[in-house]
């Protein structure tokens, strides 16, 4: 897995705290925001 | 090619949009999203979040509730309402999707508003309907977030979408319901587009009375706006219809209603009857003192009631409409499965003669609580055997 350096990248930490994540949210939502989040960095590292 | 089961239940639906006894009464009993995660024992705060889970539910529900449709009706998706930070639909602290009483639009900015809708929605709407946007540019967020909330939105939607909407389709087939859809597109009436999505339920009873004319003036720019709606809809075909929930005519005064309600309501019917398309109409509340302007919907129109009285809506429409609802949900939740058969019974002798008549609850059954499992099979095996024509 290739680690970014960069600050586009959101690791976990990130969006739990963007999104104030409880407890009860992180099997299901985070996995999903952490999707779309890559989605969207793979989009950014490209233009 | 359709199997038999579902042909059968297609050709109730069929025979009432062509005017024809179906063979019995039809059932389209849906509960809430919320009500099937929590029935399969999920949590809104969790599983909600996975179209695999909530498939899941819908899978189990359906299992349970022998609708001729799927039971589970389509909720919001709750990841894409997170990423927007929505405020019109928001998930309260225990996850369920809640429709605010929310004002988007200052009671100074009708003109500004009624110039074009499209445009004040797209800009100030937008800004105050989501936390984590501007369109403006008038609130503390950087372009690099605004175009990435945009992206996270669309990819939102595609990621629930691409799992949720095949999935349903297979539990449709799987479980042999209807592929007939009570409704295919929607629309509303423009004065409660105002009210739903800009000045709010409260704020917009105070207009009628201290800016009558900017509200008038609202409406019927919202007219033309609620028609276009219908033209990027689903084209018009046999059995298609556009559904309308009719919210804030009970909430006003009768002669409020013909001033500021009823006649661009009729005005957006006319012209989707015009277009070949059906209509479904939900008269939400108690219509009873509205009936009259009810019975003037076109003939065909599928009208669901709350709290109305059944007699005296026939009475007022005659056989010209198809009906649903009425039925107390009540007796989903509580009372014995042999009450609750009665009942039904004592329901259908009013509703079921003359066969315009399709079987739901005045309201759906939102959170888990609201469904005794047993009591709602009761009813709907009831309508099944003693709703046979």
């Amino acid at each position: 897995m290739i680690e970014y350096k960069t600050k586009l990248y959101k690791t976990d930490e990130d969006i739990i705290k963007e999104y104030n994540l409880i407890e009860e949210e992180l099997d299901y939502l985070l996995p999903a925001l952490r999707k779309i989040e890559d989605q969207v960095f793979s989009i950014l590292i490209r233009l | 090619m359709e199997n038999i089961i579902v042909a059968e239940r297609n050709q109730l639906f069929l025979d009432q949009w062509e005017g024809r006894i179906p063979k019995r009464v039809p059932i389209t009993q849906q509960v809430d999203t919320a009500c099937a995660i929590e029935l399969k024992g999920y949590s809104l705060l969790r599983e909600q979040y996975s179209p695999e889970k909530v498939l899941e539910a819908i899978d189990y529900t359906t299992s349970l509730i022998d609708s001729d449709i799927i039971p589970v009706s389509i909720a919001q998706n709750p990841v894409y309402l997170r990423v927007m930070g929505s405020h019109k639909f928001s998930l309260g602290s225990d996850g369920y999707i809640q429709h605010a009483n929310i004002c988007s639009m200052r009671d100074d900015e009708y003109k500004e508003y009624t110039e074009d809708i499209y445009y004040f929605n797209a800009t100030k709407g937008v800004d105050r309907l989501y936390d984590n946007l501007t369109l403006t540019g008038n609130k503390e967020i950087s372009a690099m977030q605004n175009a990435t909330v945009l992206l996270k939105g669309l990819f939102a939607q595609q990621n629930y979408n691409q799992v949720f909407i095949p999935g349903r389709q297979a539990i449709i087939k799987k479980y042999n319901r209807s592929t007939w859809d009570l409704y295919n597109a929607i629309a509303c009436a423009p004065f409660d587009t105002l009210a739903d999505f800009n000045r709010s339920f409260t704020e917009v009873l105070k207009d009628i009375r201290r800016r009558p004319q900017e509200v008038l003036d609202a409406v019927e720019a919202l007219t033309e706006y609620e028609i276009q709606r219908i033209d990027r809809s689903t084209p018009a075909e046999k059995g298609k219809r556009v559904f309308f929930a009719l919210h804030m005519a009970t909430f006003m005064r009768p002669k409020d209603v013909e001033k500021f309600y009823w006649p661009s309501f009729m005005k957006v019917i006319e012209y989707t009857q015009k277009t070949g398309r059906g209509i479904y109409v939900f008269c939400e509340e108690n219509w009873n003192s509205f009936l009259d302007m009810v019975a003037e919907l076109p003939e065909g129109t599928l009208i669901r009631f709350e709290k109305t009285d059944p007699k005296l809506a026939r009475e007022k429409c005659g056989m010209k409409h198809i009906f649903t609802g009425f039925f107390p949900m009540e007796v989903y939740r509580s009372g014995t499965v042999e009450e609750a058969i009665e009942k039904t019974k004592k329901f259908l002798d009013i509703v079921a003669p003359g066969g315009k008549y399709q079987f739901m609850a005045d309201k759906s059954p939102l959170r888990g609580r609201d469904v005794i499992i047993e009591n709602i099979q009761a009813v709907i095996k009831t309508v099944q055997v003693y709703g046979v024509y």
